[in-house]
């Protein structure tokens, strides 16, 4: 145990992992400090941010959008993922390999393109812009995660099963909803956690494919424009949580293996 | 029998399973040629080929998971080749199993009866018979998981039984089983035939399960069915030379026919009646004779090689002067003591015992 503390390579995952994680602390220490300024000392403990931002109307419309958009993200990318998924497993690996990475492409794009690009398709067929673009624009990059997720799952499973399931005289439905589902309930569910949890998240497509309004993640962007004021941990704090939250939810549901 | 069709013959048994022309393609590849066949009430019928000739295709046509490209399939009378598997009055035992894996024992043997949706008293009766049949009664509340290979068979297995089907379709249900238990799921699998008295239809690459069994067999090459009769008759008139090597071990001795004399390469003259032509002499290496001074038809000078004990017989090898092997086999031991490596032993055998292959 000492041995393993004095070793270099302990120290050096220490310090990386102080890099990363103290900006975020420092997010939520500041949230909770009553100075003005974001520096230290801080000047004693207080929920004033936290009251002044649930005070704030634009906070709650802002919120209700999120909700709304990562909401249907999660439900919506949880279905065409599945359905792909269904489609997927009667290829071969190989192909159904192939298949996924190209559906995958926009992960591997700068969030800025494919921004760009969806804002140019939106208006060359003169959709509006608003929560169904955007939407529409994250389930482009959340899909591939839930197509992956339960791929995988149906690949593990064993496909005779579904055929006993006919063979006892089951429809394809009935055995779908008996035998299919039940094994890949889990990563359906847990797939629809991350995405909506890259949902929430998300600023640059957001930016682009709003128009008017605002999620948390622009309302943010918004209030550091003007002034960087304690609110904004306030604000940031609350998507942290609403985030980690949601992928440890995602976690433990995908690990457990029905 | 108030009813009888015009062309029934009175006592013809009518087939459980009627397959006629029936062939799959895949893309220009050719699975299953065209395939007549017909399979009576009550038989254990076995589909044997090595793999990749179409058996478990066949199979799975006759089972409504692959879907013919010409011809049709018949289950007791009844037209189902455009039925889905869910409406036909077969089961299939998987060589995955395919069990619900996130069910118990009980619930996946009752899962084809809760679909039907039959009385609840109805399922628990038949799921208990076929649990006591497969001998899983005790394990009925233990989730699928913590079983073990041979007691997931059982429960592939009840769970098509307890559906009662017309034809219960096998394909190749030991094939993960270690070499004991397949053994003795031979022995059960014979029992449940007798005791349920059910047709079945086993597809099978392993020769002595199929041997030990099912009462007819149909061997499979290349998509076709290329002999068909009880397990005693293919094993002692194989119709070609790959199924004298593939049912059993055979020795396989090279000759040509010319004018109604068979010479084999190995130097020895017997007549035979047939068309002149290369011929290959089938000989089962239990009917090869060793230095006895039982008469022999044919007889031949060898030089032991290889002796291998196998318990039950003994494998001698015999080396001929013209460089083929002989194999054989004897359970005589006393016969062998007398023989060391290296020496030279009059072999032969008598024209009962060997068979003439045209090729």
């Amino acid at each position: 145990m000492i041995d393993r503390l004095l070793r270099p390579s302990t120290w050096f995952a220490v310090l990386v992992a102080i890099f990363l994680l103290t900006p975020i602390l420092l997010v939520v220490l500041f949230s909770f400090g009553k100075n003005q300024l974001t520096t230290f000392p801080m000047g004693g403990v207080t929920l004033d941010w936290y009251r002044e931002v649930f005070d704030w109307p634009q906070f709650w419309s802002a919120l209700k959008t999120t909700v709304a958009v990562s909401g249907t993200v999660g439900l919506a990318s949880a279905i065409t993922g599945t359905l792909a998924a269904l489609g997927l497993i009667k290829l071969k690996e190989k192909t159904a390999g192939v298949a996924i990475s190209t559906l995958g492409l926009p992960l591997m794009l700068p969030p800025l393109v494919i921004g760009l690009a969806l804002l140019t398709c939106y208006s060359l067929i003169g959709m509006p812009l608003g929560r169904i673009s955007v939407i529409l624009a994250h389930l482009v990059y959340t899909q591939p995660f839930v197509i992956a997720v339960v791929h995988a799952r149906l690949r593990q499973m064993d496909y005779a099963a579904v055929e006993a399931a006919r063979d006892c005289g089951a429809t394809p439905l009935q055995a779908f909803m008996t035998v299919t589902l039940p094994v890949a309930r889990a990563s359906i569910i847990g797939g629809a956690l991350i995405a909506m949890a890259l949902s929430l998240d998300d600023f640059v497509i957001t930016f682009f494919t709003l128009g008017g309004g605002n999620t948390l993640s622009t309302l943010i962007w918004g209030m550091l424009r003007t002034t960087i004021d304690p609110t904004i941990n306030a604000v940031g704090t609350v998507i942290i949580c609403l985030t980690i939250g949601m992928t440890a939810i995602a976690l433990w549901v995908t690990r457990y293996r029905g | 029998m108030t009813l009888s069709g015009p062309t029934s013959s009175g006592q013809a048994r009518k087939p459980i399973l009627r397959l006629t022309g029936v062939t799959k393609k895949y893309g220009r590849k050719i699975a299953v040629k065209p395939t007549d066949l017909t399979i009576q009430r009550g038989e254990f019928f076995a589909i044997l080929g090595p793999s990749g000739c179409g058996k478990s295709t066949l199979l799975r046509m006759i089972g409504g998971f692959v879907k013919p490209s010409g011809g049709t399939i018949e289950i007791d009378g009844a037209d189902v080749t455009a039925l889905s598997p869910e409406r036909r009055p077969s089961n299939m035992v998987f060589q995955s199993y395919g069990l619900f894996v996130h069910m118990t024992v009980r619930q996946n043997v009752a899962y084809g009866l809760r679909i039907a949706k039959v009385a609840k008293s109805e399922i628990d009766d038949r799921v208990a018979e076929v649990l006591k049949l497969v001998h899983l009664h005790d394990f009925a509340d233990r989730d699928v998981t913590r079983l073990s290979g041979g007691e997931r068979q059982r429960v592939a297995l009840a769970r098509a039984l307890v559906m009662r089907p017309k034809v219960l379709l096998l394909d190749e249900p030991l094939a993960a089983l270690d070499l004991k238990l397949r053994k003795a799921m031979h022995a059960e699998l014979r029992d449940i035939h007798h005791a349920i008295g059910g047709t079945f239809v086993l597809v099978s690459h392993d020769q002595g399960e199929v041997m030990s069994l099912a009462d007819r067999v149909a061997v499979m090459e290349s998509g076709s069915i290329v002999q068909e009769g009880s397990p005693r008759q293919i094993y002692r008139e194989p119709a070609t030379r790959f199924i004298s090597t593939f049912i059993g071990d055979a020795n396989v001795l090279s000759a040509e026919r010319k004018g109604g004399v068979v010479k084999l390469e190995a130097g020895i003259e017997f007549p035979d009646e047939g068309p002149d032509t290369h011929v290959n002499v089938i000989v089962r290496p239990e009917n090869i004779l060793i230095d006895g001074d039982a008469p022999m038809d044919v007889s031949i000078e060898g030089e032991l090689v290889d002796v291998i004990f196998f318990g039950s017989y003994v494998q001698l090898r015999f080396h001929l002067d013209d460089g083929t092997d002989l194999i054989a086999h004897t359970t005589d031991e006393t016969a062998v003591c007398n023989i060391e490596v290296g020496h030279r032993v009059k072999l032969g055998w008598n024209y009962d015992q060997q068979r003439t292959l045209d090729t």
